[in-house]
């Protein structure tokens, strides 16, 4: 197995920085490849390898995993850039955290876990922690799979929204409970507000059914429909009853429009299932 | 152990031609990149897709496929790691084997890379030593893979990211793995031009080792036209690689033995800071078909 004991030697001095501290002391080469079980042929092998390339790789693998992170955090970046030094906070999580980053949704979760940890630690404003639950949620939702509709959902032929049928939010979503209204800096990256007073908030982070990879947000304070729909297959005459801010037209319009934009799954009852059906094949 | 400069004919099969297409990133870009091509008369007679983007979601990769209209796709992948000596686990294997049918993967395209172990990931495709064992461990992993995908392999050339260690260079190793595990090339000329930013490869030397009956694909960057003549962006020396690639594609089917059965243009990261226009991939898409030599409309399985 020394081809393994190779391949380990390699990927640990792309990705640990102080197996690359040690390699480039005097005799430190050495000293790290000694308790392996290498071949005389293989340490020989290693010793030829420049590692001053083999180090541009590294800084290479360094630069490409902060640009993923950066795809996720980049808003939590900028509102923590003023409080400390980003660039030195990630080298310090990937000095810590090595294997890892090949499996995207558990390399999220675990920068938020350890980015979390540090805002709480340093005593940052607090809002940062609610900045990072949104980022870290608008992607995982985002790549994480649709779930099937229910039976008789989105009929060709129930283009109308009728009384009898039924709403329900089309998932993955996730509902977070959060203390600030971090949701205006989604729309503010330019400039780093911060937000200092707690308003509590409920928010709806839902994978879009019409674009790739990317999710839709919402204040459910703001959107009493959408909160109203929730996990329950409520008709839209139940809705009704239960909205009475809206007026019937008003709400089977907002419903449509819900369904037009593919928020939301529109179940047809199955006693008009097979009329439906037929019509939109027709 | 298989090391030949004298290659037998592949006694695989190389499948029909299957055309010209483009590596298709999962993301909104490229879906709007889609709809402008087809609006500007544009087609494409196969995609690409990364398996890595459909890792969490694998059944979605169906749906974009539908998207573009079912055409036939490969797959390209790091997942088999075939150059480790840590094999993947067996939930990986069969998201593999569940896109492969859900993609209408026609074969799918390895990188001849090493991604470290089980417990340890390289963050990239590390470069594999040149060695005889090295070597060994791709075929066989490659032989064992053949068995598992359900579909067609191909391996493609990486980009030389420290100097040569042992016998064989980059495309030496890919012509023995080649040929001792009678699979397809992926000849990426990208990867020539990636190898810039870190040792840089004598290219006619190594693409004179890469034997071309066993290609099937290439990979060649297709950056933005208007920014790669941008005085201002300096991008000149990008130019010159594009045309570098476009012209060594030229000069390889001259070649009697090269008949590549797909082209694939790279948009993402191929050099400039926007993507190529609908226009100009239309138009690279059309030339690339005129180089394969035959009307490569596919019938969509």
């Amino acid at each position: 197995m020394a081809l393994r004991d190779v391949q380990v030697f390699l990927a640990e001095y792309v990705r640990d920085r102080g197996v690359r501290e040690r390699c480039r002391e005097e005799g430190g080469l050495d000293a790290v490849l000694g308790p392996r079980a290498l071949t005389a042929e293989e340490r020989q092998l290693i010793t030829t390898i420049d590692l001053d390339d083999l180090s541009k790789v590294a800084e290479t693998v360094l630069r490409e995993r902060f640009d993923r992170l950066s795809s996720v955090f980049a808003l939590l970046f900028e509102h923590l850039a003023p409080h400390t030094d980003v660039s030195a906070l990630y080298r310090r999580f990937d000095d810590e955290h090595r294997h890892g980053w090949w499996q995207r949704r558990r390399e999220i979760r675990r920068f938020e876990a350890y980015v979390s940890d540090f805002i709480i630690r340093e005593q940052l404003p607090p809002y940062l922690l609610d900045l990072v639950r949104l980022c870290a949620y608008i992607t995982t939702v985002a790549e994480s799979p649709k779930a099937a509709a229910p039976d008789h959902a989105d009929l060709p032929g129930a283009e109308a929204v009728r009384a009898n049928y039924a709403v329900r939010l089309r998932r993955p979503y996730a509902v977070l409970s959060m203390r600030y209204d971090v949701l205006p800096l989604l729309d503010e990256s330019d400039t780093v507000q911060l937000v200092t007073t707690p308003t509590p908030r409920r928010v709806l982070v839902q994978r879009s059914w019409q674009e790739h990879k990317r999710c839709q947000v919402f204040d459910l304070g703001a959107e009493p429909l959408v909160e109203a729909i929730g996990e329950e297959l409520l008709t839209v005459g139940e809705l009704a009853g239960r909205l009475p801010q809206f007026g019937h037209a008003e709400l089977y319009e907002e419903v449509a429009a819900l369904h037009r934009d593919g928020i939301v799954h529109l179940v047809v009852p199955p006693e008009l299932a097979g009329d439906l059906a037929l019509r939109g094949a027709g | 152990m298989t090391t030949t400069s004298e290659h037998p004919a592949p006694p695989h099969l190389k499948p029909p031609t299957i055309g010209a297409g483009f590596l298709y990133h999962c993301s909104p870009e490229f879906a709007r990149l889609y709809q402008e091509l087809v609006a500007c008369g544009g087609r494409i007679d196969f995609v690409e897709y990364l398996a890595t983007h459909f890792g969490s979601d694998v059944e979605y990769v169906a749906e974009v496929n539908a998207g573009l209209g079912n055409p036939p796709s490969t797959l390209h992948c790091y997942e088999y790691m075939i150059g480790s000596v840590d094999r993947p686990d067996a939930a990986t294997v069969a998201k593999l084997q569940r896109m492969v049918e859900a993609a209408n993967c026609q074969y799918i395209g390895e990188h001849v890379g090493m991604m470290g172990t089980t417990e340890q990931y390289s963050g990239t495709f590390l470069q594999p030593f040149g060695t005889d064992e090295q070597t060994e461990t791709f075929i066989r992993n490659l032989r064992e893979v053949k068995e598992q995908a359900g579909c067609a392999l191909t391996i493609e050339n990486q980009s030389q990211v420290y100097n040569r260690i042992g016998p064989r260079s980059i495309c030496e190793q890919v012509r023995d793995i080649a040929v001792g595990a009678d699979v397809g090339i992926l000849l990426s000329l990208s990867n020539f031009i990636i190898a810039e930013r870190f040792v840089p490869m004598d290219r006619e030397r190594e693409i004179a080792a890469i034997p071309l009956e066993y290609v099937w694909q290439v990979h060649l960057p297709l950056g933005n036209a208007a920014q790669l003549n941008d005085p201002d962006l300096g991008l000149d020396w990008r130019r010159a690689e594009q045309r570098w690639a476009n012209e060594t594609l030229v000069q390889l089917f001259k070649e009697p033995s090269f008949k590549p059965v797909s082209v694939v243009f790279e948009i993402e990261d191929a050099g400039t800071p926007s993507h190529a226009t609908p226009e100009e991939l239309r138009d690279a898409l059309e030339w690339a078909r005129e180089l394969l030599g035959e009307d490569t409309k596919v019938e969509v399985r």
